[in-house]
């Protein structure tokens, strides 16, 4: 049931893109397919190659590996190209004819797409509670007075809520402030009980110096409220582009 | 860290010094999160069904690779709520020792220097 090789995607880039000679996930020539006005950056693998992934006994470094080849496909597609829509990882259409029947099914939305994302980077932001690092007993910070511990505990949580206030609204002011210089955001999947906020901004290249101006400004902010914001990128638009995992 | 990088802001943890826990957070895609099945698939075009049993296969793989998150989150994992309870369990074991004494001294006149 399960056809022995396929085409893996990359990434979806103008039709009259050069790709150059790239090797992809498998050592494959990466190669360029072109229809509907749009190149879909693609290598033919064997699809075991993939399917070793299934196996419990499947290598860790397999997995990394496969990711770190995959952006970098992705990466060199986007230099070439100057926009990109990129796949996720292991996206694998049956052969050619299918590739093109993508394309044609997908076109109307790939177009607005591809506009959206030109000339822009994605940035990640995270935000640390670096507090939650030290035993929260090891720093009795408010009043105490060994013979009143009852009005101590009172006043303790009187100060951890306006805290928990300052920084709400201090959070708040930067999302506001990050926001407004993107043209999209999107939520990460962090789960991390420290992670205050993890989320990517797809900002265009001409906004980046207004973009970094408010990260340092926000990044001083918040370590006043002992935050730390981390800045990563710039990365191709994953988290703007196909989601084709969603769809049913 | 908080040297002026390329990417222009104090805070930018450096250009390509990615680490791989980044490039998968991207590069897989959502709600693929762990021991789940991705299953990929693209409407109207017959496609392989990859069941990729990711990431990861087991936690071992997962932590080696520095996916680790689930140890700590409370939801997830049984034996950090249970951490988490015992501690908050101390502070009102601790809370309610000092209320008793308080309420002794009170009841007691002779012993009360206070109130």
């Amino acid at each position: 049931m399960t056809p022995a090789r396929g085409l893996y995607l990359y990434a979806v880039v103008p039709h009259d893109a050069r790709i150059g000679d790239v090797r992809g996930i498998a050592g494959e020539p990466v190669e360029l397919l072109q229809h509907a006005q749009l190149g879909l950056v693609a290598g033919e693998v064997a699809v075991e190659r993939l399917a070793g992934l299934n196996d419990e006994s499947a290598a860790p470094e397999l997995l990394g590996a496969l990711a770190r080849c995959h952006d970098d496909v992705v990466r060199t597609a986007w230099a070439a190209a100057g926009v990109v829509l990129p796949f996720r990882l292991g996206t694998v259409l049956v052969d050619r004819d299918a590739a093109r029947r993508y394309l044609d099914d997908r076109a109307e939305e790939l177009y607005p797409a591809m506009q959206q994302v030109t000339a822009c980077h994605e940035w990640g932001v995270t935000v640390h509670d670096r507090a939650t690092e030290v035993p929260a007993q090891a720093n009795p910070s408010g009043p105490h007075d060994p013979g009143r511990p009852g009005t101590a505990y009172l006043a303790r949580r009187r100060q951890e809520v306006a805290r928990a206030e300052a920084r709400r609204q201090a959070m708040s002011h930067v999302e506001g402030e990050l926001r407004a210089r993107a043209i999209d955001v999107a939520a990460g999947r962090t789960r991390q009980p420290d992670v205050v906020l993890d989320a990517s901004y797809l900002v265009r290249c001409d906004r980046e110096p207004a973009f970094f101006e408010a990260v340092d400004r926000c990044g001083d902010l918040l370590l006043e409220q002992g935050l730390q914001l981390q800045l990563r990128g710039p990365w191709p638009p994953y988290s703007f582009a196909l989601r084709e995992a969603d769809r049913d | 860290m908080q040297t002026r990088s390329t990417s222009g802001s104090r805070y930018a943890t450096g250009h390509r010094s990615d680490s791989l826990a980044d490039v998968l957070e991207r590069v897989l895609d959502r709600g693929v999160v762990i021991a789940g099945d991705i299953v990929v698939s693209v409407v109207n075009v017959e496609l392989l069904t990859l069941k990729l049993r990711l990431i990861v296969a087991s936690v071992e793989t997962a932590k080696e690779i520095g996916l680790d998150w689930w140890m700590r989150d409370p939801f997830l994992n049984s034996r950090a709520r249970g951490l988490e309870l015992e501690a908050e369990n101390r502070q009102l074991r601790e809370r309610l020792d000092a209320l008793e004494t308080q309420l002794e001294a009170r009841t007691d006149p002779p012993a009360g220097g206070r109130s």
